[in-house]
């Protein structure tokens, strides 16, 4: 472990080093989620003196000791977590859960986050959008089809079965762009639906908590979310907030339509409460 | 340029010059559009004193100081506007909704969170979790009472509209939970639903990002969710990862069985798969096609 490798030799170090360690056992937290460049910057030190340091107290390189940190501050949270589930405190879960999708927040924001802009291009340049999920994607594949109407442009949403796969792939036409959501399933009929878009020349998104399912290997542009819970299950948060985040970002560069379309609904509420003063 | 200048010469320079030195440094956009005589107004100062600060400084005169000045400020203006231009890219408005999202999720674990651990009390204990929300919110209600049954609780979805309200709370028992999702939605049914299942002794839980609307106001607990942004369009993240929270806290009590269901239903998975490879129907029930 880190912690006894730095205690170990802490004795030994130079200042720089020192300076280092402690930041490293004082912001194990922080320190799980900088690159060896940010962590350098945070301390005040050269890069090359946290690849140094991480051998010194015997790393390979920083990458070792920057997994070996990340898998500790994971243990860690899993242990609240397990705490708080066991002495059911639901107080304390929430906090817990907070900080572990926090930190799934920051890590999608400095890896992912350019492959989502790319994706948010592709779709604000679509013609129609196919939205394509299965299982419990496939509710979410629905509510994003359904939050889009204020685009003004058609956006499609199916269940990959076998006869649904074959028509919506029959009916896509250039121009048009298959968003693929894979969240807590394996997807391979997805995965299927994706490929066939594919040979069709049509543009492939895939929102997916895995990255190696069918449909982000086969899909043009790939996002992954991350999707593990602190206790070992799946997770839907992030994915859920990204795509939020996409739906979001979509109707905020048509802006106008989409407050249109909101007063537009509202006028159509009270309208029918005028026709129908008993409902 | 005129920032070093003046800091260079700022400790020997007479009471008089500081201050005008003063007004350059911390108000450089006005300077840049001042003459001689405005600057000198402003300042308090002779006319002359700012041309001779000028010199002071190194420049030949005022002339040449405001030239500078001048140009700082014009670099300055075109690199924020650039700047902006910037934010108006994908990758900058990504960002922009994360970090909104960021602020929100923080905004809501400092306020919300003993509203939020009662919610997942009340739903843990209850016999049923009923779940509805208004407009494309529905499917997210679905979601959750699919996933819910997963994790072996039970829960159901229904629709916000007349006849299905009346159908769910025909069935629902007193000690029941009833989850309405109500977020930047204009709500009509929902609100009455809350009334009416309230009446019957279910316990009542909105999430919405107003206590403004029906099915809030009627409600016996509310979860406020933040959607703040600066898009002008409410800011969804949040109020979806707080949604998927609670079925991920109610799923980690009943881990085991959660598990349990992912892993039968991938094993029927393997099995479907492994018919579709072998099963002749297949071909039989497809149009044959020559070449």
């Amino acid at each position: 472990m880190f912690r006894e490798r730095i205690e170990e030799h802490y004795a030994n170090l130079t200042p720089g080093f020192r300076r280092l360690a402690d930041f490293i056992l004082n912001q194990t937290l922080d320190v799980a989620f900088l690159t060896a460049t940010e962590l350098s910057r945070r301390v005040g030190i050269d890069p090359a003196t946290v690849v140094r340091f991480s051998q010194e107290i015997g790393y390979s390189g920083f990458r070792e000791l920057s997994r070996e940190i990340k898998a500790y501050v994971r243990g860690e949270i899993a242990q609240t977590y397990h705490k708080a589930v066991e002495a059911g405190n639901e107080e304390d879960l929430v906090q817990a859960l907070f900080a572990s999708k926090a930190q799934d927040l920051e890590q999608f924001a400095t890896t992912e986050a350019p492959h989502l802009a790319q994706a948010l291009k592709m779709l604000q340049n679509a013609e129609r959008i196919w939205i394509v999920g299965e299982f419990p994607s496939y509710d979410i594949a629905r509510y994003l089809a359904e939050s889009l109407v204020p685009l003004g442009i058609p956006v499609f949403h199916f269940a990959p079965s076998m006869v649904e796969v074959a028509k919506a792939t029959n009916d896509m036409q250039a121009g048009d762009v298959l968003l693929a959501l894979v969240f807590g399933t394996p997807g391979v009929d997805t995965g299927h639906a994706v490929k066939l878009a594919n040979a069709k020349g049509i543009p492939t998104v895939c929102i997916a908590d895995s990255g190696t399912t069918l449909a982000a290997r086969e899909a043009e542009m790939a996002i992954t979310t991350p999707g593990q819970s602190p206790l070992d299950i799946g997770s839907f948060a992030i994915s859920l907030l990204i795509i939020a985040t996409l739906k979001d970002a979509l109707l905020s560069s048509k802006k106008e339509a989409t407050l249109a379309h909101a007063a537009e609904v509202q006028s159509g509420i009270e309208a029918a409460r005028q026709e129908a003063p008993g409902n | 340029m005129f920032q070093e200048q003046i800091r260079q010469y700022y400790d020997s320079l007479t009471p008089g010059f500081r201050k005008l030195a003063d007004f350059i440094m911390d108000h450089t956009l006005d300077a840049a559009f001042l003459t001689v005589t405005e600057i000198s107004r402003r300042v308090g100062v002779d006319p002359a004193t700012v041309v001779r600060f000028a010199q002071e400084i190194g420049y030949s005169g005022y002339r040449e100081l405001s030239h500078e000045i001048k140009h700082y400020v014009r670099d300055q203006v075109t690199t924020t506007y650039r700047k902006s231009v910037e934010a108006e890219s994908e990758e900058a408005l990504v960002h922009q909704l994360l970090d909104s999202t960021r602020q929100n999720l923080a905004d809501f674990s400092m306020t919300e969170t003993a509203k939020l651990g009662e919610a997942l009390r009340i739903l843990k204990q209850a016999p049923r979790v009923w779940i509805t929300g208004e407009g494309p919110q529905q499917a997210i209600a679905q979601f959750l009472a699919r996933m819910l049954q997963v994790a072996d609780i039970q829960a159901r979805a229904f629709a916000p509209d007349m006849l299905n309200v009346a159908a769910a709370l025909s069935k629902m028992e007193p000690g029941d939970a009833l989850l309405v999702l109500a977020i930047s939605v204009p709500d009509i049914d929902s609100g009455y639903l809350v009334r009416m299942a309230r009446e019957k002794g279910v316990h009542t839980i909105t999430i919405a990002d107003n206590t403004l609307g029906a099915p809030a106001h009627e409600a016996e607990l509310v979860v406020l969710v933040p959607t703040a942004g600066e898009t002008g369009i409410p800011n969804t993240g949040a109020a979806l990862a707080i949604i998927a929270l609670i079925w991920e806290a109610l799923a980690g009590t009943t881990a085991a069985k959660t598990a349990e269901s992912f892993a039968a239903y991938n094993e029927y998975l393997s099995e479907i798969l492994e018919l579709r490879t072998h099963t002749a129907a297949y071909e039989a029930i497809l149009p044959q096609t020559k070449d």
